[in-house]
């Protein structure tokens, strides 16, 4: 069982390690079984750990993700600032101009009402006075008819 | 070659005590691990994952290469490790700067246990 899990713990090491000293660092487990291995296995973690994180340089992409996080947290940061300070300055130019606060829609929809009104009482007129001529057009037709 | 030499020094505890092993035969990695353990009765225990990440290193560096192999009969996972000349080299000037150190370190002490002591 214990050879099992050292020989897991050293499949988990990165292919190169693994390949050119798996067999050996193995070999090496089966010899000091009888004197007493145990303390491999805190040594087998911990050369996992150095294994991946620094020989195999994983820890540049951890640390390029980091920077690469605090550069984007930062920008966000000065964006929402900037929004709000455009925002702060938009407020204090309204509050002071009291003309921003008047009722603006209200005159609006008056005046348009008003107008809609005046337009559909020209087209009434139009039609009213259309209508005759063509109902002379159509009795001169009948008569002739 | 003197730049070379000063770029390693002072070696890491593990390199130090693997090249030591080394300087008198060539070892494979059990072999250097029960050296380590004797010379240092006891009191500095490498494991497998330290010692092969300490050699690749080293083999790196130029201070250690391959050894062939002694016997046919021999379990054929065994690698034998041998110390180069710049190796040898490299322990030298670290073992001669570890000897200043302990040089200071005396010539320090009595001052440290009289005030130690007071």
């Amino acid at each position: 069982m214990k050879r099992f899990l050292y020989r897991a713990l050293i499949a988990l090491h990165p292919p190169r390690f693994r390949e050119r000293f798996g067999d050996e660092m193995m070999c090496v487990f089966d010899e000091s079984a009888a004197s007493g291995n145990a303390k491999f296995f805190a040594d087998g973690l911990l050369s996992l750990a150095r294994q991946w994180l620094v020989r195999s340089g994983l820890w540049k992409v951890a640390a390029g993700a980091a920077v690469s996080a605090l550069l984007l947290c930062g920008w966000a940061l000065a964006f929402t600032r900037s929004v709000n300070r455009s925002l702060d300055r938009g407020l204090e130019v309204m509050a002071g101009n009291p003309a921003f606060f008047e009722p603006h829609t209200s005159l609006d929809e008056q005046e348009f009402e008003r107008e809609a009104a005046q337009a559909i009482a020209i087209l009434a007129e139009i039609r009213k006075a259309e209508k005759p001529k063509h109902s002379d057009a159509e009795r001169q037709t009948q008569q002739h008819l | 070659m003197k730049d070379d030499l000063k770029k390693l020094l002072p070696l890491a505890p593990a390199a130090l005590h693997i090249l030591l092993s080394l300087a008198a035969e060539d070892r494979h990695g059990y072999g250097i691990l029960q050296e380590v353990a004797r010379q240092s009765r006891g009191q500095y225990e490498l494991g497998p994952g330290t010692l092969y990440d300490n050699l690749e290193k080293l083999m790196r560096r130029g201070l250690v290469n391959d050894a062939p192999r002694r016997a046919a009969s021999e379990d054929p996972r065994r690698r034998y490790y041998r110390l180069t000349s710049f190796g040898r080299r490299v322990l030298a000037a670290d073992l001669e700067r570890l000897r200043a150190v302990l040089k200071e370190a005396k010539a320090a002490l009595p001052a440290l246990e009289s005030r130690g002591s007071s």
